[in-house]
């Protein structure tokens, strides 16, 4: 703190300089969010896109890496053909996941829902010559943070996700 | 309780932004600014009201702006060094008429600025003319000129009795 002559007036240029080095780093950190937000990595861009197979390859699951909160998402999960018995599939989501999660839609709709173990299980008719069904959920996350989920495909072959979701 | 830290984040946020943007950010609004203002303004109140348009959403969030500025201005007056941080520092640009370049160039003040100020506050020519010059803490710039018109203008009144 220093006294300038005759003025009375205390600035501190000790102070004034590390505020400078601060700006820099702060406009710095801004440019970096401005760059993350334009990939995606704070949500809605061409990073913000992921995808996970399960390791038989039967379910292949593109879903949000980075969401946001309340804001409409949607996850597609595509089945192998192979995959379907007598024309039908079930799909399950975690029940823990269902609930940091706000369902919109369903397309198709599932013939029926049930609750499991856990996990809440979909089952879903398939259309005659479909050879890769496709199931999209439409939803918005109620909470921010990470969430994470195990989609199993007919209580079989099972994908990991994992999603940040920005407040 | 949502609302609350909507309100807090928003205002924190805020802050850190023009601080980070440096006393002059705001100094002087252009026409321009002004309508960046607007725009920020509309685009923060869609994420603090959440969706919730009811009275007491509005009221909570108002209260919480209003009352932590409150406490800060309240803190800021008995902590010197959080004063600093929130409220900044004065700055001397011109020191008995030597120009700190360096400093109006970190400040991202020109010597225009000065002069601009010195001329329609103060009603001076030249750059001799100004003692000291002080980016102020709200980002004004304070003109001292080398003397002091109305003790001039008086002894000059006097002189002419």
């Amino acid at each position: 703190m220093e006294r300038v002559d005759g003025l009375e007036l205390e600035q501190d240029l000790r102070f004034q300089r590390r505020e400078w080095l601060v700006e820099y780093a702060g406009r710095l950190l801004l440019f970096v969010a401005f760059l993350a937000g334009l990939l995606g990595i704070l949500g809605g861009g061409p990073l913000s896109w992921g995808q996970a197979r399960s390791a038989d390859g039967r379910l292949l699951v593109r879903y949000p890496r980075f969401a946001r909160l309340e804001t409409p998402a949607r996850m597609s999960l595509e089945v192998d053909g192979s995959a379907t018995r007598d024309g039908r599939f079930s799909l399950a989501l975690p029940r823990s996941y269902l609930d940091e999660v706000d369902i919109s839609n369903i397309v198709p709709l599932p013939s029926s829902a049930r609750s499991e173990d856990g996990y809440t299980v979909f089952e879903f008719q398939v259309g005659r010559g479909v050879t890769r069904p496709e199931v999209i959920f439409s939803f918005q996350f109620d909470r921010a943070g990470v969430a994470s989920a195990e989609v199993l495909l007919n209580e079989g072959s099972r994908v990991s996700l994992k999603q940040i979701v920005w407040p | 309780m949502n609302s609350i830290l909507r309100g807090l984040a928003v205002y924190l946020f805020l802050l850190v932004i023009f601080r980070i943007n440096g006393k002059r950010s705001l100094a002087q609004i252009t026409t321009f600014d002004a309508v960046l203002l607007l725009i920020i303004s509309e685009a923060i109140q869609q994420a603090m009201i959440d969706g919730d348009n009811s009275l007491t959403n509005a009221f909570l969030i108002v209260l919480t702006l209003v009352g932590t500025d409150l406490v800060l201005s309240f803190l800021t007056l008995r902590f010197r060094a959080l004063d600093k941080l929130v409220n900044d520092v004065p700055l001397v640009l011109v020191e008995n008429g030597v120009v700190h370049h360096d400093r109006l160039r970190r400040a991202r003040v020109s010597l225009d600025d000065v002069l601009e100020n010195a001329r329609t506050i103060h009603g001076l020519e030249r750059m001799e003319q100004i003692k000291y010059a002080v980016l102020e803490r709200d980002g004004h710039i304070s003109i001292i000129p080398s003397w002091v018109p109305w003790v001039t203008a008086r002894a000059t009144t006097e002189g002419s009795r």
